[in-house]
């Protein structure tokens, strides 16, 4: 009993003494933060040295004044470190006490209690049923309590983003806020983008040209048909895209990643932007071969924005007028050269393939982001290794589908939904010729494996029923996509360029260029056009029996990329400048 | 003059462009005549903190050790110690992070957000209690959770908390729960953290008021056992769950008992049930086929109401999310609504922010995100106070006095109440009859 | 009373298969959240680039003085007479007068080069992460100084309390390795 009363005491003293301490700290927190703001603005500096400062200011010379400022300072000063040493060490001493008390507390108590004790119970026994009917009742009653509260609370709460609140937020006072700009949902239409040159390889990522006006040949040294030509400040594979009256291009290297937005008429960067994204700034750079480099995707632009991803796996979205509206890291692709499948876009989604690693590491996907936002809307995973291919966007049968191609399936996805429409098991090796659909018929191709024609209308795998034909003799393309004019298929390889008849798939001929050629075929005006890399544009006129080449034009500068087409005008990449060739003397 | 110089100086560089994000080089870096040499930034290294793996190994040999002093050694002794070894390590030492409570958040983000990676140390201490839990009850709460400990240590005269007031505020954990699921999935707030009482006494610094409410949660625990861990702990709402289905669990006599009534008052926490008779008992607050159908009626009902009150409720937490702030701001600005100064959060906006489409589409994405988490989880919490109430309304039956399945924390302090533990321990008493002495 | 065998072994069933159901599920959730690419430890970080110095850094951290400090990229300083990070607006003179400085704890000690060149050295222990020379660096000068959580100190909280209160979304979660994002191209840990 003398130990359970001297602990009491103790438990008395630690208590006032905690009691005492916590009371000083508070107090002493109050003084250490005075003001607004979450109670902690730290220093009274501000409100008792600004009004001597202000009076210093109409008195500069008043060295009284100044001396009184100095010394406030660094009153306050010391006082602010003291008092946070003095609460840092007494929080410690407070926490000391209050276990004290709480073990003299604990061992009072238990010292009290004798040690066995069996008494006689005399209360009544609770009715177990009683309690749970209680229990029940209270349960249901707080329940249905809750329920209601939550109901009165929320009633008049509705979903105001999604009914289109965003779209109708037109204020008189700011202009640029138009509703369709605002609208989530916006798209361009068919015609627009079949006006421009917004992806890879044009409208429908066909190489195809509808245009007429373009200047047969040129000799950019000389200048003869140049209109002008504007260095590009970081390398890239990627091809220039083009819309109205802006042209496209990225640019990138081990550390650095940009957009570049040049204007049509005269040449002048518009606008250049960075993509960094701070995780991947400073993750380790992808490694790539020289061929690829850090920026072979080519954008893409649906004419109110841009999109641009590069081999680290980072993609961003800005305005045509150059701001950002999203960017974000997929994660550095395992990729053997360097990531190179370029952007699609399908209504108001930008659809990436990411293939990577082997077939067995399962990493490789499709997905959709939307374009407003970045945010992934589908994601589908694909059973294949690395590959190079770019996707293109058909319409078959009134079908929607993205057609890509790699080792060993050949895969046309719902751009919608992101769900597998057909495949076909054909392909072998590194895959890299982008598609083409021509006759009904997907065209696709690799060096390892054959030339083979798909019916684009089948379902689940096709590999018996829908291959049209097959031939691996010869003439198969290891980066050059393919063309289709429509009655023959044309591959390029190493500067050598083959026909194969387009409903059979009988190799037809063959014309060796004498170059080598990285960038993919074009048909413009019924004439074939192949870029070699040493930047000469072969042209020249394709039919049944052979090729017949019509001229020769000279870029003077190296390149891999493929040229677009506006009206009257034709970009270029080389590997340092973007020219743009077309009639001087016309529009 | 040389005030008149530098204000024109200033207005210069004012006139060159004010809003130009960041990092410009306006004055190039000087080529020093004299050799003077450029320091290189120095940034502090992080502090050595004992590694991930370390703290999964402390968890783990304390969740043994706290199952095996309460199932197989029933030593009250050993769970204090193990207790203040645990508010050491846990709180004092880890100052609150990691945590078993916190770590839903996280994984609730885990499920919900395929961006995100969680820890594995993370995902180990939200797993491994639950398992425990599954096999030995509520070890986790008894000694080896720094909150329990602290409230459990400070715990001298505990007053018993009516039933109709315990069974009203030990809905707040589910509440919680919800709350803290939605908020955590839809990548807002992790509230648990936000509102943690203890982690400020833990760190010993912290907001004004967290450490106020702590304190004064301290106080309260002195008298009304754990205040936190019943009527708010989010985790011990699983973790009552999951021990409800355990193997294996604490039981309040070692022998035999003889409903002498000697432990009935010895749970300051409300965790012993005395014996519930079988059926018949049962029958009287309603027939059996009457419970059923109100079961069949309930559940679902209770899942549609809570669904649609959750889905509304997620719809008005977007403004806690930043986006959604972002958006509401946005728009309450474009439409004049605002008033006072624009907060930062527009500031930034207007200096980096990207177009205003783009948030307002990003609000929209993130609003049917909450609509469908808030819907999902209102529907769960539903469904979790049907079954609450099924559970009270199909009791176990059992003769003896025995710890509740979900409730008991394995504090081991009815053990000593027992006189067969007394006996057990090679205490000399007599034994007494059935039904306490006036049985 | 004895007990009923029937009863008690089909509870005893139930409860074995709820049991199971509940082990599945977290063994499946752990499986499938571990199972994710896992970018390892991480802590917390500021994109300089975001930040807009609002000053929620000094007071939103739990510490009792917060994690954030200012840190200073000399490759990037312009070495500046006129300092709008260490002098207020319109200073009276340009020197050491504590009427002059901006910093309310006199963290920033200013040292002669060469004339026109002065170096700023940031004291850590004094720093106490306001940002209002930040403030002042960024929109005037280089932008060579800038807040950063100094790990020393940081607990790496779950959350952290000033990416909560951040308006600018400037926090950012780094790899554990690699804990800083530092402008300008020399960096040293300590």
């Amino acid at each position: 009993m003398i130990w359970s009363q001297s602990f009491a005491r103790i438990a008395w003293i630690a208590g006032v003494f905690s009691l005492i301490l916590g009371g000083l700290l508070v107090y002493n927190s109050v003084r250490l933060y005075r003001g607004p703001g979450n109670g902690k603005v730290r220093l009274a500096e501000a409100r008792e040295l600004a009004p001597l400062k202000s009076a210093l200011r109409e008195d500069p010379k008043n060295d009284a004044l100044k001396q009184q400022i100095r010394e406030l300072d660094r009153e306050l000063r010391l006082d602010y470190f003291r008092r946070e040493q003095l609460a840092s060490r007494a929080g410690w001493t407070l926490l000391g006490s209050a276990i004290v008390f709480i073990t003299a507390l604990q061992l009072a108590a238990g010292l009290r209690k004798p040690v066995v004790r069996i008494p006689n119970i005399t209360t009544r026994r609770e009715n177990p049923v009683k309690t749970a009917a209680l229990a029940a009742k209270t349960v249901a009653g707080t329940t249905l309590a809750l329920a209601g509260l939550a109901t009165a609370l929320f009633w008049e709460t509705n979903n105001q983003w999604q009914g289109g609140l965003a779209t109708s937020t037109k204020n008189p006072g700011t202009p640029a806020a138009t509703a369709p700009a605002n609208d989530p949902a916006w798209f361009p239409t068919d015609e627009e983008i079949a006006k421009n040159w917004p992806r890879f390889r044009g409208p429908d990522g066909s190489g195809i040209t509808k245009l007429t006006d373009l200047p047969e040949t040129w000799d950019a040294p000389s200048g003869k048909n140049l209109l002008w030509k504007t260095a590009i400040p970081l390398p890239g594979e990627n091809s220039p895209i083009v819309w109205g009256d802006r042209v496209f291009l990225t640019g990138a290297s081990n550390k650095a990643r940009e957009v570049y937005c040049f204007d049509a008429k005269t040449g002048s960067m518009l606008w250049k932007e960075p993509v960094s994204i701070p995780q991947s700034t400073r993750a380790e750079p992808p490694e790539v071969m020289e061929d690829t480099g850090f920026a072979a995707p080519t954008a893409a632009t649906d004419g109110r924005r841009v999109f641009a991803i590069f081999a680290n796996g980072d993609i961003a979205g800005f305005s045509t007028d150059g701001k950002r509206l999203w960017a974000r890291s997929l994660g550095t692709p395992e990729n053997m050269y360097g990531h190179a499948t370029s952007l699609t876009l399908w209504r108001n989604r930008v659809i990436v393939v990411l293939d990577q690693g082997g077939a067995k590491d399962a990493k490789s996907k499709i997905m959709a982001l939307d374009s407003n936002t970045g945010e992934p809307v589908w994601t589908t995973p694909r059973p294949v290794p690395n590959s190079w291919v770019s996707p293109i966007l058909i319409k078959h049968d009134g079908r929607e589908q993205i057609v890509t191609s790699a080792d060993p399936w050949v895969i046309a996805y719902d751009p919608a939904t992101g769900k597998e429409l057909w495949k076909a098991k054909c392909m072998k090796g590194d895959v890299a010729a982008s598609p083409a659909y021509a006759n009904g018929l997907v065209y696709v191709a690799s060096d390892q494996s054959c030339i083979a024609a798909i019916k684009p209308d089948g379902t689940g795998d096709v590999t018996d029923s829908h291959i049209a034909w097959q031939n691996d003799e010869k003439g198969l393309p290891d980066t050059c996509s393919l063309l289709c004019d429509g009655p023959r298929v044309y591959t390029s390889i190493y500067g050598v360029f083959h026909a194969f008849d387009a409903l059979t798939g009988k190799h037809l001929w063959a014309h060796d260029a004498n170059a080598k050629s990285q960038a993919s075929p074009a048909l413009v005006n019924g004439r074939i056009h192949l870029l070699t890399t040493d930047g000469i544009e072969i042209i020249g006129e394709a039919g049944a029996e052979g090729f017949k080449e019509t001229g020769r034009a000279t870029l003077g500068e190296g390149t891999g990329a493929t040229p677009a087409y506006a009206p009257g005008r034709i970009y270029l990449r080389g590997k340092k400048h973007l020219f743009c060739i077309g009639k001087k003397d016309g529009n | 003059m040389t005030r008149i110089f530098l204000l024109g100086i200033m207005a210069l560089i004012l006139m060159a462009g004010l809003d130009v994000a960041s990092a410009v080089e306006r004055f190039p870096p000087p080529d020093f005549s004299g050799g003077h040499e450029v320091p290189v930034t120095v940034v502090p290294k992080p502090e050595p903190r004992s590694a991930g793996w370390v703290d999964v190994a402390v968890l783990a040999l304390g969740l043994g050790a706290a199952s095996w002093l309460s199932i197989r050694k029933r030593s009250r002794k050993g769970i204090v110690i193990l207790s203040i070894l645990s508010l050491a390590y846990f709180g004092f030492w880890r100052r609150g992070c990691v945590c078993a409570i916190g770590s839903i958040q996280n994984v609730a983000l885990g499920i919900a957000d395929p961006g995100y990676a969680v820890p594995l140390v993370v995902i180990a201490f939200f797993t491994l209690p639950l398992v425990v839990a599954l096999i030995w009850g509520r070890s986790f709460c008894s000694g080896v959770c720094p909150h329990g400990a602290i409230q459990d240590l400070v715990l001298v005269k505990p007053v018993k908390v009516p039933t109709w007031l315990d069974e009203i505020l030990r809905v707040f954990p589910w509440i919680h729960l919800a709350a803290a699921i939605l908020l955590a999935a839809t990548g807002s707030l992790f509230i648990i953290c936000k509102f943690d009482p203890f982690v400020g006494i833990f760190r010993m610094a912290g907001p004004r008021t967290m450490l106020a409410a702590g304190a004064g949660l301290l106080v309260v625990s002195m008298f009304v056992g754990r205040p936190y861990c019943r009527y708010m702990c989010p985790y011990g709402a699983l973790l009552g769950m999951a021990s409800r289905f355990s193997k294996w669990r604490p039981t309040v006599t070692p022998d035999t008992c003889t409903q002498c009534r000697l432990c009935e008052n010895s749970c300051p926490f409300g965790a012993l049930n005395p014996p519930m008779p079988a059926k018949q008992g049962i029958e009287r607050i309603a027939s059996g086929r009457q419970r059923i159908v109100m079961m069949v009626v309930m559940l679902p009902l209770a899942a549609l109401l809570f669904g649609w009150v959750g889905g509304k409720a997620g719809i008005a937490s977007l403004p806690v999310h930043p986006d959604g702030r972002l958006a509401t701001l946005v728009l309450a600005q474009e439409r004049g609504e605002l008033t006072g100064p624009a907060p930062d959060e527009l500031a930034a906006f207007r200096k980096h922010g990207s177009e205003q489409h783009a948030v307002f589409a990003k609000a929209q994405v993130l609003e049917s995100r909450f609509l469908t988490i808030g819907r999902l989880i209102g529907a769960a919490f539903g469904l979790a106070m049907a079954l609450k109430l099924a559970r009270i309304l199909f009791p176990e039956s059992s003769n003896d006095y025995e710890t509740d399945h979900g409730r008991c924390v394995s504090c081991a302090r009815c053990f000593s109440a027992c006189p067969y533990e007394l006996v057990r321990r090679g205490i000399p008493v007599a034994l007494p009859k059935e039904g306490g002495g006036n049985g | 009373m004895p007990k009923n065998p029937s009863n008690l072994s089909r509870r005893d069933l139930f409860k074995s298969g709820v049991r199971g159901v509940w082990l599945l599920g977290f063994g499946s959730a752990a499986g499938f959240l571990s199972g994710r690419e896992n970018t390892g430890e991480t802590r917390w970080q500021i994109d300089p680039d975001k930040c807009i110095q609002c000053g929620r850094c000094a007071t939103e951290c739990v510490l009792e003085v917060s994690a954030v400090k200012c840190v200073h990229s000399h490759g990037m300083c312009g070495y500046c007479k006129l300092c709008t990070a260490y002098f207020e607006p319109e200073p009276i003179n340009l020197d050491e007068g504590a009427e002059n400085q901006l910093c309310p704890t006199g963290a920033i000690e200013r040292k002669f080069v060469e004339d026109p060149y002065y170096e700023y050295n940031i004291i850590p222990d004094l720093c106490v992460g306001c940002g209002k020379c930040v403030k002042g660096c960024n929109m005037f000068g280089n932008g060579s100084m800038y807040l950063q959580v100094n790990h020393d100190r940081c607990i790496n909280c779950n959350i952290c309390a000033i990416s909560t209160a951040c308006p600018a979304q400037a926090f950012v979660q780094v790899p554990a390795g690699k804990p800083y994002l530092l402008r300008g191209k020399k960096e040293v840990a300590k």
